[in-house]
């Protein structure tokens, strides 16, 4: 029988009224459910001995020189390299459910990341240019 | 030394801006005052284009539950697989702006303790999938763009023969079926487009490419343009000037005589320099195309004018 069984059975209304009923070995009083505190959770910046460096993922994008100046090195910079013209965006996140799902065979090759199904593509397309396959149920386009 | 304060019943701060103080008026009595503008809500006007309304539905505070209960499903990865780059990335930006758009209201109804909050983080959740497909149909192209240059690198010199031997066979290639496959395989493998613009760089694929498509042509040609006595190529210049012709007899007719000329210099171009030559005449040909244009522009003004 593990101990937090034991807890929780001793968990009484009386018990409960009675709380704190354990206090730290200096004397101050104890408020939680355990003793020992619960210990998994993330740690912060303040946590962990002094080599321990959380940032904020934003830092590092430049040096301090000699005279304890800040230059941003902008090739460290996060840049976001949205389309030029959003609002001709057609798209929105979620489609209809209705909407019929293609299926994919790769029947010959490994997957959808084979070397030789891109090169195979690429023969393809030189041959016959774009060609626009349907999009059915029924049909299984080659990935 | 002290000043009498006056106590007065308005504390204006007109009245306040105008007093002196030891080094004078704290204001130029020639600046006029406004009363001061209250901070209140109805006080403010944001602009309709303000960048922060990306943060908004429609201008909206927060959307209720009704609104947001789409009936839909997020993109499968083998329907983003038959988009293009440009789709994905419209695609990611616009879930990212609506996820951004569902994060605010999420926190909104958080604050306040109500249970729909969840719904926006349904949602939110929902098209965190499309997000993430799309990210998957991206490593997929990467990876097997990589895997198919290995596998060109191996299986590609025979390809290339093969489709040299097919051309030269075929009888009749002065057809609109052989130009664009031409110009497809110059692209697809070597990365030339058909129409040159100024951010093209030559590398060693492009050269290649030139060197493929230009011996092809001069091999196809020369015999039907009657200049079998020319030989080989004898260098890139040579070869790229059969290249930029078109695909017919003319048109290795009409290089073949810029090859004389050329011959007349007796100058041959040494590989090491191949490159930059051919990023010479590229930029050459646009630089004229570029004169041209501003010409025919001017023209057309001076015409407007006299009109």
């Amino acid at each position: 029988m593990r101990a937090s069984q034991i807890l929780n059975f001793q968990e009484t209304l009386v018990t409960s009224l009675r709380r704190p009923w354990k206090p730290y070995k200096d004397g101050t009083l104890f408020y939680g459910h355990s003793k020992t505190g619960n210990k998994r959770l993330p740690m912060t910046t303040k946590d962990g001995n002094k080599n321990f460096y959380k940032g904020t993922r934003s830092s590092g994008i430049g040096k301090f020189d000699m005279y304890g100046k800040y230059t941003i090195n902008y090739e460290k910079v996060r840049t976001f390299v949205a389309p030029e013209d959003m609002d001709s965006c057609p798209l929105k996140p979620l489609v209809s459910s209705n909407t019929p799902i293609p299926k994919n065979t790769f029947t010959g090759y490994k997957g959808a990341s084979d070397g030789k199904l891109l090169f195979d593509k690429v023969k393809e397309f030189i041959e016959t240019g774009k060609v626009e396959y349907p999009v059915n149920e029924k049909y299984h386009e080659r990935g | 030394m002290f000043k009498q304060q006056i106590s007065k019943f308005h504390t204006s701060a007109v009245e306040m801006a105008r007093t002196t103080s030891r080094k004078g008026y704290r204001l130029s009595p020639h600046v006029k005052l406004r009363k001061p503008i209250l901070p209140t809500i109805d006080n403010i006007t944001v602009k309709e284009d303000h960048p922060l309304w990306e943060f908004f539905s429609n201008g909206k505070f927060v959307r209720t539950g009704q609104e947001i209960a789409y009936t839909g499903r997020p993109w499968s990865v083998q329907e983003l697989r038959r988009k293009s780059f440009e789709d994905l990335h419209g695609l990611w930006y616009v879930c990212l702006k609506e996820r951004n758009r569902l994060y605010r209201e999420e926190h909104v109804y958080e604050q306040v303790g109500s249970m729909r909050s969840n719904e926006f983080d349904g949602l939110s959740e929902q098209i965190r999938a499309t997000m993430w497909r799309i990210k998957q149909v991206l490593t997929e192209r990467d990876s097997s763009l990589l895997r198919a240059k290995a596998e060109f690198k191996a299986d590609g010199e025979k390809y290339l023969q093969e489709f040299r031997e097919k051309y030269l066979q075929e009888e009749q290639v002065e057809t609109d079926e052989w130009f664009d496959k031409l110009e497809r395989i110059q692209y697809a493998i070597f990365g030339i487009p058909d129409v040159l613009d100024t951010n093209i760089k030559v590398d060693l694929t492009f050269l290649k490419g030139v060197k493929f498509i230009g011996e092809l042509k001069f091999a196809k040609f020369a015999e039907a343009a009657g200049r079998s006595d020319l030989g080989e190529l004898r260098d890139i210049a040579e070869i790229y000037t059969v290249f930029e012709e078109s695909a017919t007899v003319e048109g290795v007719q009409n290089a073949c005589d810029k090859i004389d000329e050329y011959r007349l210099s007796e100058i041959t171009i040494p590989g090491s320099k191949e490159i930059q030559v051919v990023q010479g005449f590229i930029d050459d040909k646009i630089q004229q195309a570029q004169s041209e244009f501003i010409e025919e522009a001017e023209n057309e003004k001076i015409e407007n004018k006299s009109i």
